[in-house]
């Protein structure tokens, strides 16, 4: 971790002690930004590390909020437990599909990526168990910590994020990674079994994905497939990756909280344009600082 | 040259003193509800410069000038949650106007009901809004078995009176909550149901059903699906050349898509619809419906449809419940709005204990000459009835 990164860590650690001194609305922009974060950090594994940029990455954040929400519906599960096993489907789904989906490389992968996005969004809205068009359902949280909960649930899964970075900046695993991303031919020379690692890349975004999914299903208290497997929710995200350095382990939690605050600043003084203004905004980002906030080294 | 400055400044001194009671609307401006949301914000706002225009809000002995703040959802539930929450906390908001969508009221109705403060909305037609046990949330819009009502409500109005029904229906929610609505409503009428039935989503063929309905030889058809269904089912009644008297769908004949489908087949059949220009209601604030209709064009340039009409008629009933309430106090005004049965130019406004509409029927359109006219429960034209036979 370089020092930029000991910054954001710090960051990250100082939002635990927060909450008392924010008013719900700021606890709401700030757990939106955490969310935005854990999904860039998601990402970042694969298209920072990898060098495979999933555009429908989204999709798994649909599956784990829909299995999150189906079970605690409809077998009663407490939310631990609903939770865990949305991320874990997630996971399993991924590790699933990881092995011919990985085998395409750079748009094609983006593309199948996208389309499974599309496609489980139209699987779901017509199947009855989620549903279908008419969404679900979740009771409102009114247990201990209220809302707050929310917050820190998102906290802890952007620090574990945040973490697996890190550790991924550094390891074997890592250097793995790297290597694909570098050149997929000359990793598979040396040795390196880059289907297995690859597969391993894109099970872990989908972990983490799913999670943020189950999350934010139980905090919004409605979910429907137009609203789970939202395209926008991907441009956010890339956004913020972008914003904030792909491949830098701080530079997409930097980039969600500068893409947060940004657009709530801005949709608060210009109700009408302030996409225009926020797309401009993006547009010299990308042109005065292309590798994003956090160079990567 | 002084003084006249003076005695200005000091008028507009004494009308910034006046009191302001601000009201906060999240709905979209952007993003795929653009057109919805920008629909509503004119319902809001015509409802709001004629209360200005009338000396403002009546609370007890105080008259309070209103002011809406809007925020912009880009179409996105969780963005909405966002706003709805800054409007309550930051903006110290008690009143909150809805959003446009099922997902954005349910995202806001969570909030709101979090922090104890009141909604009304006129964006989210969903039954499943009312049933989530929400004390703070009311809407306008009448909810998926009135779509199946209000069709039986105009047949049985008809001559010769038809006898037999047969009511077919996609197998999704909201369709086959509107087919139960039709069932009861025609065995409370004394129809004889003759086939009550229901198909796939998504089916692409319904032929196996057709044949049922041409051995039972209904009266009146009705059929509950979206609006690829409703198309499908005009399609093979003529096929399979069945000739009800009466065939009324659920979704589809209102819009315009429906007649560009169908073509002349679309003609005589009917469809409900939340709120029709054709209504004739006296209104407390614009006289009648046709005082409505008149405000809003002479702002706009064109006729209110319903996603407009919708948004008057939901903050009108908030401003109704406080002006009785005479306080501001959220509890009371909720109180108000569960007594109140008041006619608009909406219809007649009144909740049940979930917070949904009940007071209020739909207008039901039949296509003639190619466009949809009113004919229930106002008539812009009569209704051609019995349907001549398929050309």
């Amino acid at each position: 971790m370089g020092r930029h990164d000991l910054v954001v860590l710090a960051g990250l650690l100082a939002l635990s002690i927060l909450p008392p001194f924010l008013t719900d609305y700021l606890e709401r922009v700030i757990t939106s930004a955490l969310l935005l974060a854990s999904l860039a950090l998601a990402q970042n594994i694969l298209l920072g590390y990898t060098g495979y940029p999933a555009f429908g990455s989204v999709a798994f954040f649909g599956v784990g909020g829909y299995v999150t929400a189906v079970l605690m519906k409809d077998l009663s599960l407490p939310f631990p437990l609903a939770l865990l096993c949305g991320t874990l489907f997630s996971g399993l789904l991924a590790l699933l599909i990881a092995p011919p989906v990985m085998r395409l490389k750079s748009h094609y992968f983006a593309i199948t990526t996208l389309a499974l996005q599309l496609a489980l969004g139209e699987l779901v809205a017509n199947l009855e168990v989620t549903g279908g068009a008419q969404g679900i359902n979740l009771p409102i949280y009114r247990g201990p910590g209220g809302y707050l909960i929310f917050y820190y649930l998102f906290w802890t899964l952007t620090l574990v994020a945040f973490l697996i970075n890190a550790y991924v900046e550094r390891s074997t695993f890592g250097y793995a990674l790297k290597a694909i991303r570098e050149d997929e031919v000359a990793a598979e020379t040396l040795g390196v079994n880059t289907l297995l690692f690859k597969t391993a890349s894109f099970t872990l975004m989908a972990l983490i994905t799913g999670c943020s999914g189950g999350i934010y299903a139980y905090w919004i208290t409605y979910i429907d497939p137009t609203s789970m497997f939202d395209p926008v929710l991907s441009v956010k995200m890339f956004v913020a990756l972008l914003m904030g350095g792909v491949g830098t382990v701080g530079g997409p939690v930097a980039g969600a909280f500068v893409l947060e605050v940004v657009s709530e600043t801005l949709w608060g003084q210009f109700p009408r344009v302030h996409g225009l203004i926020l797309g401009l905004l993006i547009v010299l980002i990308v042109l005065i600082i292309p590798k994003g906030i956090w160079r990567r080294r | 040259m002084v003084r006249l400055l003076i005695a200005l400044m000091v008028l507009a001194g004494l009308s910034l003193a006046e009191e302001v009671l601000r009201l906060g609307a999240a709905v979209s401006f952007t993003g795929k509800y653009a057109k919805e949301g920008e629909l509503l914000r004119r319902g809001y706002e015509l409802w709001k410069e004629k209360v200005n225009s009338m000396g403002g809000i009546k609370v007890g002995n105080k008259r309070y000038r209103v002011e809406i703040v809007y925020y912009d959802d880009q179409s996105d539930p969780k963005t909405t949650a966002k706003l709805v929450e800054k409007l309550i906390v930051e903006d110290g908001i008690k009143f909150i106007l809805g959003p446009y969508g099922s997902a954005q009221v349910f995202a806001a109705a969570g909030i709101v009901e979090k922090h104890g403060a009141l909604m009304v909305q006129g964006g989210g037609a969903s039954s499943k809004i009312y049933k989530q046990g929400y004390r703070h949330i009311f809407g306008v819009f009448n909810t998926a078995p009135d779509y199946g009502r209000n069709l039986i409500d105009l047949a049985v109005t008809l001559k010769p009176e038809p006898r037999t029904v047969a009511i077919i229906y996609e197998k999704d929610i909201f369709s086959e909550d509107a087919a139960r609505g039709a069932l009861e409503r025609a065995k409370e009428k004394g129809l004889k149901v003759v086939l009550f039935e229901g198909y796939p989503k998504g089916a692409q063929d319904l032929s196996s059903l057709m044949i049922k309905i041409r051995a039972k030889k209904p009266d009146v058809v009705i059929g509950a699906g979206h609006f690829r269904d409703s198309v499908l089912v005009v399609k093979q009644l003529k096929q399979f050349k069945i000739n009800p008297k009466f065939v009324g769908l659920t979704v589809g004949p209102p819009v315009p898509a429906f007649v560009k489908a169908l073509g002349e087949d679309a003609e005589y059949v009917f469809g409900p619809v939340q709120w029709s220009k054709a209504f004739s209601y006296k209104d407390p604030l614009f006289g009648d419906t046709r005082g409505y209709v008149e405000a809003y064009r002479k702002k706009y340039g064109e006729d209110p449809e319903y996603h407009s009409a919708g948004g008057t008629a939901a903050a009108m009933a908030l401003q109704i419940a406080i002006e009785r309430a005479g306080t501001l106090d959220v509890e009371k005004v909720r109180q108000e709005l569960l007594n109140m049965k008041v006619e608009t130019f909406y219809g007649v406004i009144g909740f049940d204990e979930t917070g949904k509409i009940v007071t209020k029927p739909m207008a039901v359109v039949q296509i003639q000459n190619g466009k949809p006219v009113t004919v229930y429960p106002f008539r812009e034209a009569e209704p051609v009835y019995p349907k001549p036979a398929w050309k």
